[in-house]
């Protein structure tokens, strides 16, 4: 009854080790030097506690625009994982991993694109 | 509806578009230096003469059908709006580059803009379903309104962008929840699917459109929430056209917009959305239900297209601004295609001239319409340079001898936009003013007659204040310098234009022919309306049954121009694409 | 399973947030309100299509509003980008503000 469960179950399995190994592994392996800096709160470099009315710099827009954008796009991915089967046992496998090979080809050109026009850099 | 490998020859044109899009954009931004860009507008025509020469290849090698599942029609129409649309964007590519640089804002982002909304309007053209129409829709739209803000250096261009921008987002949600309601009754976005749950409701009187109760097997007469449906749909395309009610975007974006973009928006993306209108309204509603009864399109797109007429052109005379003006006249000219989309869809589609000719005499007016105002936009951004620009009547004065050949290319604009003779403009308005008439005379029917005469009388003073851009030309003092941009290929593409213009406005039949072959082979329409073609109307007035013989005698004494179209309808293409 | 939600309260939520859309689009004179309240338009067209594909047991509903989502996301990057190009003219989101076409 359960067996279904059970990817899931090695997802998350898999996700936890993989948290606690890279903890555990920082804490041992890497440099430990402690700074006022280090203590204060990480949130994207802003401060903690301010006036709510704050004005953010314009770059986290586009930012958070081409990260809007990009993400979404990976929504098509998953009806097109779910189908692939199905697909394939039509004969039509090729086609339909060329058609999403195409699909990423355009979202691979809009990120040059992007990254060309200077969208991601910082300063 | 599993896909074919086959089905991707479909895509072909699609494809050379987006493939010239990319390439552009890449070139573009691979670009470092500060040299001239022009050869970024040369990628990008070759490219768009790339996609005609593919639709070329699809029309002559390529049978008529859908594909995809019906998702998409290759058909006569496709490649007629495809070939429009191509043409449009070459002769803006063509107009833009000097503009461009004249006012700092040469980048090659313009150009892949133009390809893609280009892409997206020949996906209107060859929707077979609502979903591509929207999609279309939107690659377009979204495409349209960063073209509209391209100045950013420009506050009129930021503000014309984002009024456009609001309402055109307002109107495709309006479209969307109209697609969402159809879906919901008729169980899917196929336009044909549509159509058949239409006819299976109204010919069995209980129906399979789902009655919005819980009862599962509750059924009604149409559900209301499917008429919403289609009033939505009507409406966000209704905007898209800019029809009367719906067109107050119109002026302030034509306005603020760069005259190279307005010219593109004002004819392809109006061809684009009238192309999306008679698939929609031919397939989807084309059956008497949702067509010519108390509740159908025709009746509500007549009443449109009048006002749209009037209000269009009393509006465009009290403008001192020539790009209002314009404005303001490609509203009206909206609301002249749209007589001919209501007469074709008065008869349907077995009725001789009025029926696919009817569609097809929107095609024509179209085709005549595109180069009028895509060069009248073209003069505009030719004229003036950063510091001086021609926008009011006043600056054109005396242009017409300082400029000879700008002032008679401008002219010859101005005429085929009035709709005098010998320009295209004419005989755009004569057919679709006779596909009123005959549909009127099959129906015996007298408010056709009284459209076409509202119709004429307003493309009468219509005429003033297209003629008040010739008298300030040649019959006024120049006051002051005005600089014009030298380019070559801008002339060109205007030269072209003018061509055309008086081309078709002096020797019409191949073009006329080529509009009606483009409505023979439509897709879609055997299940809308049988094989025996409709021709009773229910909504405006009724068609006596005896009158099948008036028909035949109809459209073979009105038509002087074009030869009858068969009367049946097109033969079925089931057997090909699924 | 136990009772399941009619499809008509669906339907009313989704035609409420489409009104409330609608209104905010109309009344409010705000850019970003104005957007917020297209989005808001897309959103309830989104359950709509949902809601209806779940009663019919059908996924074209659910597929359309994958599209929905994604033509969504491009015109709000667009639209806000459009909408600061304005704010850099004028100084000022008001759409009231955006006078210079008018005669």
């Amino acid at each position: 009854m359960y067996e279904q469960y059970y990817p899931i179950a090695l997802v998350f399995g898999f996700a936890g080790a993989l948290v606690t190994f890279i903890v555990l592994l920082s804490t041992f392996v890497g440099p430990t030097k402690v700074n006022r800096g280090k203590y204060k709160t990480f949130e994207c470099g802003s401060d903690p506690v301010h006036d709510v009315r704050q004005r953010f710099s314009v770059k986290f827009y586009v930012v958070a625009i081409i990260f809007i954008l990009f993400d979404i796009e990976t929504v098509f991915l998953y009806p097109w994982a779910v189908l692939y089967k199905e697909f394939s046992m039509a004969g039509l496998a090729a086609m339909m991993f060329v058609e999403m090979l195409l699909f990423l080809l355009v979202l691979g050109v809009g990120l040059v694109y992007v990254w060309k026009r200077g969208a991601l850099e910082w300063d | 509806m599993l896909i074919k490998s086959t089905d991707l020859i479909a895509l072909l044109p699609f494809f050379v578009a987006l493939v010239a899009a990319t390439v552009v954009i890449l070139v573009d931004v691979f670009h470092r230096t500060d040299k001239p860009r022009a050869y970024v507008a040369h990628i990008a025509t070759a490219g768009m003469v790339l996609t005609l020469a593919s639709v070329w290849y699809m029309h002559g090698n390529v049978e008529a059908g859908p594909a995809f599942g019906k998702l998409i029609y290759h058909d006569g129409f496709s490649t007629f709006l495809n070939a429009l649309f191509v043409l449009a964007a070459i002769l803006t590519i063509m107009v833009s580059p000097r503009y461009l640089r004249e006012h700092g804002a040469e980048r090659g982002e313009y150009y892949a803009l133009i390809i893609l909304a280009t892409t997206g309007m020949m996906l209107m053209a060859a929707a077979g379903d609502l979903l591509m129409v929207f999609l279309g829709l939107e690659i377009m739209s979204i495409a349209i309104y960063v073209l509209v803000g391209f100045f950013r250096a420009d506050g009129k261009s930021a503000e014309a962008a984002t009024k456009y921008f609001f309402l055109g987002a307002f109107a495709s949600a309006i479209f969307l929840y109209g697609m969402a309601l159809i879906y919901g009754t008729t169980g899917g976005t196929s336009l044909e699917g549509i159509a058949a749950a239409v006819r299976a409701s109204a010919s069995s009187g209980d129906n399979v459109l789902v009655h919005m109760t819980d009862d599962v097997n509750a059924t009604s007469t149409l559900d209301p929430l499917f008429y919403i449906g289609c009033l939505m749909l009507l409406v966000g395309m209704a905007f898209k056209v800019a029809l009367v009610p719906f067109h107050m975007w119109t002026p302030d974006a034509y306005t603020g917009a760069p005259s190279s973009t307005v010219g593109f928006m004002a004819t392809a993306v109006k061809a684009a959305a009238f192309a999306a209108l008679i698939r929609l309204l031919f397939i989807g509603l084309g059956v008497e239900a949702t067509r010519i009864d108390s509740q159908g399109w025709v009746k509500m797109l007549f009443y449109l297209s009048i006002i749209t007429i009037i209000v269009g052109n009393l509006m465009a005379i009290v403008q001192t601004n020539v790009k209002r003006m314009l404005a303001y006249s490609s509203i009206a000219h909206a609301g002249y295609a749209t007589i001919g989309l209501v007469a074709a869809g008065y008869t349907g589609a077995g009725a001789g001239i009025s029926g696919y000719a009817g569609a097809s005499s929107v095609l024509f007016y179209l085709l005549t319409y595109t180069f009028a105002t895509l060069g009248a936009f073209g003069v505009l951004s030719y004229l003036g340079n950063r510091h001086r620009e021609v926008t009011t009547y006043d600056d054109l004065s005396g242009l017409g001898y300082k400029y000879p050949a700008i002032g008679f290319i401008l002219v010859v604009f101005m005429l085929s936009s009035a709709g005098i003779p010998p320009t295209a403009g004419f005989v755009g308005k004569f057919h679709v003013f006779r596909t009123a008439i005959v549909a009127g005379e099959i129906s015996g029917d007298n408010s056709f007659i009284w459209l076409v005469a509202i119709a004429f009388m307003a493309s009468v003073a219509g005429a003033y204040y297209y003629l008040r851009v010739v008298v300030h030309l040649y019959m006024k003092e120049s006051n002051g310098e005005v600089p014009v941009l030298r380019s070559k290929l801008t002339g060109f593409a205007l030269a072209i234009s003018a061509f055309f213009t008086l081309l078709i406005g002096v020797y019409p039949t191949p073009f006329i022919e080529i509009a009606s072959d483009a409505m023979k082979d439509f897709q879609g329409v055997e299940v809308a309306y049988g094989p025996q073609g409709e021709t009773r109307a229910a909504g405006l007035n009724v068609l006596p049954e005896e009158d099948a013989a008036k028909v035949e005698a109809n459209t073979i004494r009105i038509d002087p121009i074009v030869a009858p179209m068969p009367d049946q309808a097109p033969e079925s293409h089931d057997g090909h694409g699924h | 399973m136990g009772t399941e939600i009619p499809l008509s309260y669906y339907l009313i939520v989704s035609a409420m947030l489409f009104s409330i859309g609608t209104i905010a689009v109309l009344v409010r004179r705000n850019a970003l309100v104005i957007f917020m309240g297209v989005e808001m338009m897309l959103n309830s067209v989104n359950l709509t299509f949902i809601a209806f594909a779940k009663y019919r047991s059908d996924l074209d509903g659910h597929s359309i509003a994958l599209f929905v989502m994604a033509v969504a996301a491009a015109e709000a990057a667009v639209g806000l980008a459009i909408v600061l190009n304005l704010f850099r003219h004028k100084r000022s989101v008001n759409v009231d503000d955006a006078t210079s076409l008018r005669h």
